[in-house]
């Protein structure tokens, strides 16, 4: 049972407001943002904590811009395979403690400069972890307030729970992924 | 010279030489891409190299490139707009390769075939000097394919037990869901444009 607290949706307005204030999400491109992120994930490569070799991240690492001329603008930019069932045998990222993940971000060029307005993150840990994945999403801009006011946020190993997460670029993202989980060696009771 | 690559493969390979001095490396493209793959270059390689790079256009023809070339301050140079060079041009060019090869960093030549013709008969001592470093432009390897397209719109259509034409009308309606893989459904469909009926 969800609880509507008048209270508490105040809250999600002032803390989707802080999100919004404390991030840019102003990018050079959809070209430029890929040429960014191949540079991060090709350093991982470079230092052992990704298990991709160079090849695997590029054709991993793809770009889609539209090649209809009225509905230019809007570009995605793709690590992996769309995964939902979380299969391994689908193509990820694959890292050096056995997590592995994919992402997706959709950006709007038809502004200057262009804007990322959506994106998912999701980072899937060892079969032997309590938890199996954790996604960090940016929720498109939408007209639904209830929506608009839980724009980022991340989902704690279960698609039904979603809870505000701290505003991070895609950047940002990665490098959480890459070098800000650690998997103990013996896991909590 | 029959090496094929993709910006991708040149953008790390440069990060991995970007300490070594004096890298010339000269890309073969169609003609037609030629203004968007020294737009890409412009807008990627500062990325991997970390420093500030020169677009130099010899248009005017080769001394006013190489007065261009001992002018930029930049440590590497990314050189195009020479296909309307003929032979004389060429050989000037050649006079000159001593001064690629003085304190900058390195860079890019961008030539079409025709001029890689012209360049091997007239400009013979920059052709050995850089005759290991031609590769020829794999354009657009980073796009998505077809078929990964096909895929990607499979899986969405499976998880969401929705056809193409049901988001459209949905994002039609300003109905679309919020869920950031609804903006990746309509790119892939080519229909970007309705995302903006959605704010």
């Amino acid at each position: 049972m969800s609880g509507k607290n008048e209270t508490w949706e105040k809250m999600c307005v002032e803390i989707q407001q802080r999100s919004l204030d404390n991030i840019s999400l102003e990018i050079k491109s959809a070209k430029v943002l890929r040429a960014e992120i191949l540079k991060v994930l090709t350093t991982a490569s470079d230092e052992k904590i990704l298990k991709c070799k160079i090849h695997e991240i590029q054709s991993l690492l793809k770009l889609r811009e539209s090649s209809v001329m009225n509905t230019k603008g809007y570009s995605e930019v793709m690590g992996g395979e769309k995964n939902f069932r979380r299969d391994k045998n689908i193509a990820h990222f694959k890292l050096h403690n056995n997590c592995w993940f994919d992402f997706a971000i959709t950006i709007n060029e038809t502004t200057k400069p262009a804007q990322i307005i959506g994106f998912d993150f999701e980072l899937r840990f060892p079969e032997n972890l309590p938890t199996s994945f954790l996604r960090i999403d940016l929720n498109l801009p939408n007209h639904n307030n209830e929506l608009q006011n839980m724009r980022f946020h991340l989902h704690p190993g279960n698609d039904d729970i979603m809870i505000h997460s701290p505003p991070m670029s895609p950047i940002q993202i990665l490098h959480l992924f890459l070098y800000g989980i650690n998997i103990p060696d013996k896991i909590r009771a | 010279m029959d090496k094929l690559f993709s910006l991708d493969d040149f953008l790390h390979h440069r990060m991995l030489l970007q300490s070594s001095s004096n890298g010339w490396t000269v890309l073969i493209v169609d003609l037609n891409d030629i203004p968007s793959i020294v737009d890409d270059l412009k807008d990627t390689l500062e990325i991997f190299i970390e420093s500030e790079i020169a677009i130099i256009s010899g248009k005017k023809g080769a001394k006013d490139l190489d007065e261009q070339i001992r002018e930029a301050s930049q440590d590497y140079l990314v050189i195009f707009n020479l296909e309307l060079w003929n032979e004389q041009e060429w050989n000037i060019f050649d006079g000159f390769r001593s001064s690629l090869d003085q304190d900058k960093k390195g860079g890019f030549l961008i030539l079409c075939e025709q001029s890689v013709y012209l360049m091997n008969r007239n400009a013979p001592h920059f052709v050995s000097w850089a005759s290991r470093k031609f590769y020829r432009l794999k354009k657009d390897a980073e796009m998505l394919t077809q078929t990964e397209r096909d895929r990607r719109l499979n899986a969405l259509q499976e998880n969401f037990e929705m056809s193409d034409q049901d988001v459209i009308d949905l994002a039609e309606n300003r109905q679309l869901p919020a869920d950031p893989e609804f903006g990746e459904w309509l790119i892939l469909l080519d229909r970007g444009d309705l995302l903006e009926r959605q704010k």
